[in-house]
């Protein structure tokens, strides 16, 4: 716990003199960038739209990505937390009401795919341009370190479920990723879950740190500090492999045998469609110069996610975009969510 | 963590050049406010919430505090010159204080309330310090029915509150309630009374309720009234009260401090109640009662020690808890959620930098403020100048851009200002609209977690009464139901024989 | 004590405060319905409706609470509730509030076009006169370009907010 209050202090105090500093020398992308740059572009400074509220995890991922576009290109940006209806407001507003002449972008993960499907029609995908890929991490499955599945693993607390149903109490966010995971274990376990409704992630590793909740799931950023301090363990991830942060843990599809438990968070920058096709390189070409500083890696490191090298370039992007889509819409219509 | 290291880590984070400007510019705002009659510290905090959004969670709150405790220094300012309360917790400072000022002792009774204020300030800290961490040990063991059950107290405590008429205090808390249901439903996710609007199923923003139902709705009724103008003609001679004048106040400022600190603990009391409670036990305990009101400096220093030693107590259950006591604290929490801080229980685990830090400017605060107050009174009172016709258009001004830029959604402004009409009107007919910002704060985490536990039990509602301290929560808030309806009973007597 | 107070003023107040009740009334009905609509329960407990229809009945009820006292007292307050006497007490209250709410609607209205400081400067000038009349429009105009310049400094330079701007740049 020392650590994490530390650490925070240490980043609070050091953030105002990095970024004079940071000021001071030439990004070695900038020439690249100015060549490309747009004449009378960005007139102002730019809206960097993050769809969940300030000290989210999205929104350090923003602030730290922000930080990162100022030092490449030297143009002035702000974070603007755009709240509401688990993200809906934001999801729309860039959809449909941003201004399309470059000065508007969104921070978004790959959730904006179950809100394109919440909104009614108002809006889809692709009415977004996906630019720029900036990380991925999977969802890790965590149990209290006295609780009674502190041994035994995915599999005993499957077990466990399998004897006493509806016993077994999660921690589930409505409407998204956290619910389509319980009902994959559900189904390996052919039993059902006690499914304990919160507003996030965060507040349903509170409860689990109260022995409150069973099983909760959570990102790496929310969980290590507890994993340090041993309140909490790691049974398994989301993923075809393990992660690089928990090399020890296994998979879901590896306990239950399955192939498509592969629940996590994407994010990327999106721009309306309608963006001059300059503006929208060069705001691609700055945000690829970001994530490929080292020190922006690094940063993301400690948030506990990683780049992924293979959306390098907008059309893998969008296809990887579109896969993710197909792959949340198939899983829609496998569990009848969607009629086929 | 200890109360000690706890104490220097938040001394480290809030010990910024930057944090400590903010904690000055709050004392000096809150001051302002303080003096000038009208503005309460909940219509200045709501109005100066916005300006906040932009700077570190610890800095906005430290100044958001500044701003609350400078107040009921400043409050007694001018209810020792002019007999006219700054703010509603310097009423009976008038009493004594404004009959001092016409002895020609103002110097003795402003320092000696600033002095007492200070005392009662920084004694309220150090206990503050000392209690919140075993209040929070235990705290992370509150899961949804404890939580169900401290919100259904803090509901109850607000019923405790209204002043006035039960039944429109009723209507007030449904309201908050409806209001605050509008949007999203966390736990189906599903839309409620939104008429499929995308402003509407964010919600309503809180920021917009709070600065239009108290902000622009006093602006209205005071536009409504022509400007009035008022002269200030105390001369101002020594500050340091004398020996004879410590003599009779160092007991006054402890007993004060004491009872201020045990009711601002208490959800629904408050500095108000806290300074008047303060004056009526100094009358009882003080040599010759007669002479009260006639220039008793314990008249003075007794209730400007209690009001300031409820404004520390008062952060207990709002930090440790995330309960707010009274309007002002709920507008504090306010201020955490706005800045991506949850108050609660786990609060000072996982935001221990805003937790600490936000105790720590509390003593940087009172530094600042007995600074400000006693060389500096004077320039105070050159404030009470201005013209109204110039402050309130100002002001508006300042509530329109400091709402937008919370969320950059001009719908927010909209809100703002249909509230104000709102809250103007119903004020008109006699609406306490602080339980109706209660409720809408404290609904939703009732609801959430109720329908958590509800989910979580396998034998309904049992769980309430199988969990020890759910159950003695509950039975705390039928008990303060009973004394409601108790009060309530002897007053309509009392109402009845007068 | 309130009985010696009365008048046909304050019978007029309390006629409109009976009024406000019967509204409380109907808003408490339309918001019960409205949540029968969303579902009061379901297996695992309370659902989406419930705290809404909670919150409704609450309304209601003191809505009927109110009429019924004004049919029994005759329109006579509980101790402690503030009512003003009238509903506008002072000469030529009327016009100033409505245009307070009018252009600071209107202000609301122009920002997107004109920016906070320009919408300021227009709309303040004439807050003033309507709050002092006996001020000059000069000295209205002057104060107000000098507090939206200083609001404009405040925010959009100390403090770095981002603000829609007007055809000015600012």
């Amino acid at each position: 716990m020392t650590i994490t209050r530390r650490g925070l202090i240490a980043t609070g105090a050091a953030l105002p003199f990095a970024g004079a500093a940071m000021a001071q020398e030439t990004h070695p992308a900038r020439a690249a960038l100015n060549a490309i740059k747009p004449a009378g572009y960005p007139r102002e400074p730019i809206e960097m739209v993050v769809v969940y509220p300030a000290g989210g995890g999205m929104d350090i991922t923003g602030r730290v990505v922000q930080r990162f576009f100022e030092r490449v290109t030297g143009e002035r940006s702000f974070v603007n937390n755009r709240t509401g209806g688990a993200g809906l407001v934001g999801h729309t507003w860039l959809a449909t009401q941003a201004p399309s002449d470059g000065h508007a972008v969104g921070i978004i993960a790959n959730l904006v795919i179950s809100d394109a499907a919440r909104s009614q029609g108002r809006w889809q995908v692709s009415d977004l341009d996906h630019i720029a890929h900036l990380n991925a991490e999977p969802l890790n499955l965590m149990v209290n370190a006295d609780g009674p599945f502190k041994t035994g693993g995915l599999r005993g607390l499957l077990e466990a479920a399998r004897a006493r149903p509806g016993t077994i109490r999660v921690a589930n966010v409505v409407g998204g990723y956290y619910e389509y995971l319980i009902e994959q274990l559900e189904q390996a376990s052919g039993s059902r879950f006690l499914k304990v409704p919160f507003q996030g992630g965060g507040p349903g590793i509170t409860a689990l740190l109260g022995n409150n909740v069973d099983l909760a799931f959570g990102f790496f950023a929310e969980v290590r500090g507890h994993m340090q301090g041993n309140r909490l363990l790691p049974i398994a991830v989301t993923g075809r492999q393990p992660t690089a942060f928990l090399p020890e843990t296994p998979t879901v599809n590896s306990v239950i045998g399955r192939d498509d438990v592969n629940w996590g968070v994407s994010r990327w920058i999106a721009v309306p469609k309608a963006v001059p096709a300059d503006r929208k390189a060069w705001l691609a070409a700055a945000f690829r110069a970001a994530v490929a500083d080292p020190a922006l890696v690094e940063e993301f490191r400690n948030l506990g996610a990683l780049p992924d090298p293979a959306l390098n370039s907008p059309a893998a992007l969008n296809a990887a975009v579109a896969q993710m889509a197909e792959a949340e819409r198939a899983y829609l219509v496998a569990s009848g969510r969607v009629p086929r | 963590m200890d109360p000690i290291s706890g104490l220097l880590a938040g001394f480290e984070v809030i010990l910024t050049w930057q944090n400590i400007q903010f904690i000055f510019i709050g004392s000096v705002i809150g001051t302002l406010i303080g003096v000038l009659p009208g503005i309460g510290p909940l219509a200045a905090l709501s109005l100066l919430l916005p300006a906040t959004v932009a700077l570190p969670p610890v800095g906005a709150v430290a100044m958001l505090c500044a701003i609350f405790y400078g107040s009921m220094y400043g409050g007694s300012i001018t209810s020792i010159l002019v007999n006219i309360p700054g703010e509603a917790a310097s009423v009976v400072t008038c009493l004594d204080g404004y009959a001092m000022a016409k002895q020609g002792r103002a110097g003795a009774a402003l320092g000696m309330a600033a002095l007492g204020s200070f005392i009662a300030g920084t004694v309220g800290i150090v206990v503050l310090c000392l209690a919140a961490p075993m209040l929070g040990a235990f705290a992370i063991r509150m899961g949804p029915p404890e939580y169900a059950a401290l919100m259904l107290l803090g509901l109850a405590c607000t019923i405790l509150m209204i002043q006035g008429s039960a039944l429109k205090g009723a209507i007030m808390i449904g309201l908050g309630a409806w209001l605050a249901a509008i949007g999203m439903d966390i736990v189906t996710g599903e839309f409620r009374f939104t008429a499929g609007s995308v402003d509407l199923s964010a919600g309503i923003e809180l920021l917009a309720v709070v600065i239009g139902l108290f902000g622009v709705s006093e602006i209205l009724l005071n536009v409504e009234q022509s400007a009035r103008g008022m002269a200030v003609k105390a001369k101002l001679s020594n500050l340091w009260p004398t020996r004879a004048d410590w003599k009779a106040s160092w007991a006054p400022i402890l007993r004060g401090t004491g009872l201020g600190f045990a009711i601002g603990l208490l959800p629904g009391g408050g500095p108000v109640t806290a300074s008047f409670l303060s004056y009526a036990v100094e009358r009882r305990v003080g040599k010759n009662p007669e002479t009260f009101g006639k220039g008793r400096i314990e008249g003075v220093a007794g209730p400007e020690a209690a009001n300031n030693a409820a404004v520390s107590s008062g952060m207990i259950p709002l930090l440790s808890l995330g309960i707010p006591g009274n309007a002002v604290t709920a507008l504090l929490m306010g201020a955490l959620i706005i800045n991506g801080v949850q108050p609660g229980p786990t609060m000072m685990i996982d935001r221990a930098d805003v937790f600490w830090g936000v105790i720590a400017s509390l003593y940087i605060g009172n530094v600042f403020l007995l600074v400000l107050n006693l060389p500096l009174v004077g320039l105070w009172v050159q404030l009470l100048r201005v013209p109204y016709a110039v402050l309130f258009p100002a002001i508006l001004l300042l509530a329109l851009v400091g709402t937008y830029s919370a969320n950059r959604n001009l719908f927010d402004l909209w809100v703002m200002l249909g509230f104000g009409v709102v809250g103007w009107a119903l004020r008109k007919f006699g609406y306490e609209l602080a339980p109706l910002v209660l409720a809408f704060v404290l609904a939703p985490l009732l609801e959430q977690s109720l329908r958590q536990s509800m989910v979580m039990s396998p034998d309904g509602a049992m769980i309430f009464l199988q969990r020890p301290l759910a159950a003695v929560m509950i039975a705390a808030a039928v008990g303060v139901l009973l004394l409601v309806v108790f009060k309530r009973k002897t007053t309509t007597l009392v109402g009845g024989t007068a | 004590m309130l009985r010696a107070g009365r008048n046909d003023t304050g019978n007029a107040m309390a006629r409109l405060d009976a009024a406000v009740s019967l509204f409380w009334v109907l808003l408490g009905i339309a918001l019960c319905w409205s949540s029968m609509g969303l579902g009061l329960s379901d297996p695992s407990g309370p659902a989406s409706g419930f705290f809404p229809f909670l919150a409704g009945l609450l309304v209601l009820g003191g809505g009927v609470g109110l009429l019924l006292r004004h049919v029994v007292t005759g329109g006579q307050p509980a101790p402690g509730e503030e009512i003003a006497p009238q509903f506008w007490e002072a000469p030529g209250a009327p016009f100033r509030t409505a245009v307070l709410i009018v252009v600071v609607g209107g202000m609301i209205v122009a920002v997107p076009w004109l920016g906070f400081a320009l919408a300021g400067a227009v709309g303040l000038p004439i807050l003033f006169r309507v709050i002092a009349p006996d001020k000059s429009w000069v000295s209205a105009i002057v104060t107000g370009i000098i507090a939206a310049g200083g609001m404009h400094l405040l925010f959009a330079v100390a403090l770095g907010t981002p603000l829609p701007r007007g055809p000015f740049g600012f």
